[in-house]
């Protein structure tokens, strides 16, 4: 074998190497621009369709192209390549050569379907790409005689295509076209309005590799395409890299025209179309041609993504516009820049050569895209060529190959972040890795959000407002603690129970709702609109109002509502006395304006009331009429009710007198019963329940039967004709203020109740209830009557239970300026009474005293231990809150306590603090007293310490 | 029913492997057995139109046998210009015989204008010159992988036919 022939074979098995890096070239590329979740799938079929390409080029498809030619349009002969001879080193070497086209062409359609079509649907793409249809064009344009003669019939023609713009290049676009219209876009790649959406590739410097194997690879390409080492050599490789150069530099230079940062995908296929372009006509071009045709591939590159973008085509990696277009122009531009010179011709016939170059462009592309795109749509019918959605959500890495990477541990773990909600955990950090620096930094996000979360949850759960959220059925999702408290349920278990439920329960025994009835049916789904709800609990009567407003969100495609409850029973209970201050003030006004009234016509009235009198008390004499005797009555009121005017005028308050309340009651109910003008009152059952007591209080009698004939004629009238109306009297200490109306001094009180067995009255009425003249009995001034009652220092109550009656009841303090229980004749024993409350003093020495006890008493620690230590105390009586403080009430006790550990400490109070209690107990207390005192305990705890020194 | 077309197909196919476009197939022209005791004879008359002619024999039995190299050279032109415009036919002879091929060659003015590399009657290679020297490839000619087969073919009729020029 001559030099000359051994350097051929030298060359076309170097160039092969060439040309199978650059399948190593494509798998950089194509894994590097598409997406990690499917990195190894389209990494896997670069190097499975490789295989299957060259194993199916030698067993068919080299003899299908370059066999014995049958009319130039197939290959006849070469199945299962086999050869023998001189010629054998040389042949086997342009067949290696040869296989390494196939497998190129057949990666193109890997790149452009990548992220979405199955494996081993590919794996049957490449097969009928490498069987029926590269090698029938390989051979149309390639394929020779046995003298190196064209055999094709486009060769024939005189079509030329050095390396393969058409047949490898535009081939594999013409395939993937046609697939790509078959399979459809990836995912997510356009938006609902038709918008390209931008894909990020996983590895752009993998990428980058890979262009820079395909550019040194495409030496190989060209530079081997000869099948001969010759002179024509060195300006194919120039051309080629004249042509990189200018399809990257073009699309460089477009950057700035196109107001985008430099795109590294773009600029890539920009070499890679530069390349494609010179592929047909690098050993017919000189160098400025070559660097012009790659320069246009370049910018035809760019147009043909605008295109595809515009026709919604998803190319994964570009390979349409780097193969496809550019491989049709370098074709073209055979005909537009051949080199007479080169060719060795005088002149070139480029109309007639364009003329054979757009035939072969326009068969070579029907052939492709016709035969692929029917076959396809056939083999759609009995296979599926696409993976399905959520195989492509997850990536093919797993849904086809199972494979799993270190990414895909961290997708996984963010993912168990995202569906549990669970931010205790962290994902796992892989060091010195990129997706550990990713996981690093995330687990750093996750701290802070963490942090925040917890925040927000301390908020949420601190919060005194309720919040719920519940979704569109009414199922509640989440409720926070002040809600659960409101409601009386476990937030864990807030999700059992609808909205409805919750909040406007209708078969819950201790929350009743009692909605006025002018309100609007309540909805938990108005959102953004205030409504009340109210509510009764078990035993109780206090209406209980709420705020409730919802809020309208979406979280995942799942509408959610956010409501948020507040108690607003206080705010309202303050709004009503603020509407009673003002109706008050009015009433003061009105009081005023009687006042001057009253001045005026008091001393005609009276000198009025003063004849009458007179003459009923002369006329019976004369003349015994018993209605003058009513009129003698008549004068006789007039005359007291002047008289107290007079005095109100004059001292600015009623003349007060001391009166036993019980007798006091006793015989104005009976000359009631028995004179009064009202039907309601002569025909009500009226009984009476009236304690026995001896105290006193400071009334005015002729005020107070008119205040009592008021408040009975309304509990009359509440009760209906003829049915019983209970009228008790009951002594009893206040030390604390009164709720309901306002409040009163702490103190003795003799209380006056009276109670009808009406319908009762709803919570919202009770506090208005005094405010002025009431709607349905506008004869009677309750107004009037509350005002006559706090001229005697005594205050008016309602309390109401709908269905069951309502009770009225009348506070007046007992007169106790003159009322001194003294010293018991015999004292038992001692007892010293610490409280800073002077009133509280006369009451334990008037309990006690009936005792037999002497009572000692002290306002300060001070004085009680200058008491305890001038006097022999047997008993000592502590007010616990004595002191404003917790700990100093624990101080007070310990104090007195530490200095005469042997006297016994009994604490009382009315709101005693638990934890003061307890400590106060544990540290040596006797026992607790609770305010108001039951005399009988208050005596019998006492005896007991007495007795037990 | 698809293992039968599986069969069918390998033998089909390994009844179709001959190796396509091989030119080992056609005879290509060898080397004429080395011989020692060759006479190389050459006769030069400018004022014959065939005016030069070359071969080797040997002498085997008083005879003289031709074996290697034979050529002729016939001026197409006058005698003035028997040296640039010419036709020359080259043949081998392999004790005796003469071969089937021939590399014929035509010089105008001095320059080298067409070789035509003759296999056979329906087969070969003809390869034109412009005056410069240069070869005319044309598009056929310069069909991928179809050019390297000619030169393949020329590289083993110039070895053998010892074409240096």
């Amino acid at each position: 074998m001559s030099t000359e022939a051994l350097l051929d074979i030298l060359w076309i098995l170097l160039c092969a190497g060439f040309v199978f890096l650059m399948q190593g070239g494509f798998l950089c590329l194509e894994s590097g621009v598409t997406r990690s979740k499917n990195s190894i799938n389209v990494a896997f079929k670069n190097i499975v369709d490789f295989g299957l390409a060259v194993l199916l080029y030698w067993v068919v498809s080299y003899g299908l192209m370059f066999g014995q030619s049958k009319a130039g349009w197939v290959g006849s002969d070469g199945f299962f390549y086999r050869i023998t001879g001189d010629e054998a080193p040389f042949q086997y070497s342009v067949f290696i050569f040869q296989a390494m086209f196939c497998a190129t062409g057949a990666t193109i359609i890997s790149g452009a379907t990548a992220e979405r079509l199955r494996f081993y649907s590919y794996l049957f793409i490449t097969a009928v790409y490498s069987v029926l249809i590269y090698p029938f064009v390989g051979h149309w344009v390639w394929a020779t005689d046995y003298l190196g003669d064209p055999a094709g019939w486009l060769a024939q023609k005189g079509f030329l295509d050095f390396a393969g713009s058409s047949v490898v290049h535009s081939t594999g676009g013409w395939v993937s076209l046609a697939l790509l219209l078959i399979i459809g876009p990836r995912l997510g790649r356009f938006d609902k309005d038709g918008n390209a959406v931008e894909i990020p590739g996983s590895n752009m410097p993998l990428a980058m590799l890979g262009t820079t194997l395909l550019i040194f690879g495409w030496f190989g390409f060209n530079g081997g395409s000869t099948l001969s080492f010759g002179a024509s050599v060195p300006l194919i490789l120039v051309n080629t890299l004249l042509g990189a150069v200018g399809g990257m530099t073009i699309v460089l230079g477009m950057i700035p025209f196109s107001r985008k940062l430099p795109d590294p995908g773009l600029v890539m296929n920009g070499a890679i179309a530069g390349l494609v372009g010179v592929t047909a006509n690098c050993n017919l071009t000189g160098p400025i041609a070559a660097l012009i045709i790659g320069a246009v591939g370049g910018l035809i590159m760019m147009g043909t993504v605008r295109l595809l973008e515009y026709l919604k085509i998803d190319d994964a990696v570009g390979a349409i516009p780097a193969h496809l277009t550019p491989g049709i122009w370098g074709t073209l531009a055979v005909a537009l820049f051949a080199d007479a010179d080169i060719m060795g011709l005088e002149s070139i016939d480029r109309v007639g050569m364009f003329e054979t170059q757009f035939t072969g462009v326009i068969v070579i592309g029907f052939w492709s895209f016709a035969l692929s795109f029917i076959f396809f749509y056939i083999m759609k019918k009995f296979m599926p060529l696409r993976v399905t959605e959520e195989e492509e959500i997850v990536g093919l890495n797993i849904s086809e190959h199972n494979a799993r990477t270190e990414t895909l541990f961290l997708l996984q773990d963010m993912e168990m972040h995202a569906r549990t909600g669970d931010l205790s955990k962290r994902v796992k950090v892989e060091p010195f890795t990129e997706v550990g620096q990713i996981a690093r930094q995330y687990n750093k996000v996750i701290d802070t959000l963490d942090l925040t979360m917890n925040r927000m949850k301390s908020i949420f759960q601190d919060l005194h407002d309720g919040i719920i959220t519940f979704n569109a059925e009414g199922s509640i999702l989440s409720m926070n603690p002040a809600a659960g408290k409101f409601y009386g349920l476990e937030p864990a278990l807030a999700g059992d129970i609808s909205a409805w439920d919750l909040l406007v329960p209708e078969s819950r025994e201790d929350l009743e709702v009692h909605q006025p009835l002018d309100s609007e049916p309540f909805d938990p789904f108005r959102a953004g609109v205030l409504q009340e709800i109210h509510y009764f609990r078990k035993n109780s009567r206090k209406d209980e109002v709420v705020e409730f407003v919802a809020s309208k969100g979406a979280f995942n495609d799942e509408i959610i509502y956010t409501g948020l409850i507040r108690d607003v029973s206080e705010s309202i209970q303050t709004k009503r006395s603020k509407n009673r201050l003002m109706s008050k003030l009015v009433g003061a006004q009105q009081s005023q304006f009687y006042a001057g009234m009253c001045k005026q016509s008091m001393p005609v009235l009276r000198n009025l009331a003063t004849r009458i009198y007179d003459l009923a008390t002369v006329l019976p004499r004369s003349l015994p009429d018993p209605r003058l005797k009513v009129l003698e009555q008549n004068a006789q009121e007039i005359l007291h009710l002047t008289g107290d005017l007079q005095h109100v005028e004059t001292e600015g308050s009623l003349p007060l007198s001391s009166q036993n309340l019980s007798e006091f009651l006793t015989t104005y109910l009976q000359t009631l019963v028995a004179e009064t003008s009202y039907m309601e009152i002569g025909e009500a059952e009226l009984s009476m329940d009236i304690e026995e007591t001896s105290l006193t209080a400071l009334i005015s009698p002729s005020a107070l039967e008119q205040v009592l004939e008021t408040l009975l004629l309304l509990a009359c009238r509440e009760s209906g004709l003829g049915k019983e109306v209970v009228v008790k009297l009951n002594s009893c200490y206040l030390d604390h203020p009164m709720t309901g109306t306002e409040v009163v001094p702490a103190g003795e009180y003799l209380v006056i109740h009276i109670l009808d067995r009406g319908a009762g009255l709803p919570e919202q009425e009770l506090d208005l209830f005094f405010e002025g003249r009431d709607r349905k009995y506008e004869d009677i001034d309750l107004a009037m009557a509350e005002s006559i009652v706090r001229n005697m220092k005594g205050v008016l109550d309602v309390d109401s239970t709908l269905g069951e009656g309502t009770t009225l009841s009348l506070y007046l303090p007992v007169a106790r300026e003159n009322v001194d229980p003294g010293e018991p004749e015999e004292a038992v024993a001692t007892v010293l009474f610490v409280d800073d409350h002077k009133p509280m003093h006369r009451l334990v020495k008037t309990l006690l005293h009936e005792g037999g006890y002497k009572v000692l008493h002290a306002e300060t620690e001070e004085q009680a231990l200058q008491c305890l230590e001038g006097n022999k105390v047997d008993v000592l009586l502590l007010d616990l809150i004595l002191a404003k403080d917790t700990q100093a009430r624990e101080y007070s006790f310990r104090q007195l306590h530490e200095r005469f550990p042997d006297v016994p400490v009994l604490v009382t109070g009315g709101d005693v603090d638990a934890l003061v209690l307890a400590t106060v107990i544990q540290e040596g207390a006797a026992g607790f007293v609770e305010k108001p005192f039951n005399p009988q305990k208050l005596i019998r705890l006492i005896k007991r310490e007495e007795l037990s020194r | 029913m698809k293992k039968i077309f599986c069969i069918l197909l390998f033998l089909t196919s390994f009844t179709l492997q001959a190796a396509p476009s091989s030119i080992d197939s056609l005879g290509l022209p060898e080397k004429p057995e080395t011989r020692y005791d060759l006479d190389e004879v050459e006769n030069i008359d400018r004022e014959e139109r065939v005016w030069y002619e070359f071969y080797t024999s040997y002498t085997e039995n008083g005879e003289e046998v031709k074996h290697g190299l034979w050529m002729e050279r016939e001026r197409s032109r006058d005698r003035e210009r028997h040296d640039t415009d010419y036709v020359e036919v080259r043949k081998i002879y392999y004790q005796g015989e003469v071969s089937t091929h021939s590399v014929v060659s035509t010089w105008v003015n001095g320059v080298l204008r067409e070789r035509n590399y003759i296999l056979s009657e329906e087969l070969n290679v003809l390869i034109k010159y412009n005056a410069q020297g240069q070869e005319i490839m044309g598009p056929k000619a310069n069909a991928r992988g179809g050019r390297a087969k000619r030169e393949r073919i020329t590289r083993i009729f110039n070895e053998v036919y010892q074409i240096n020029n």
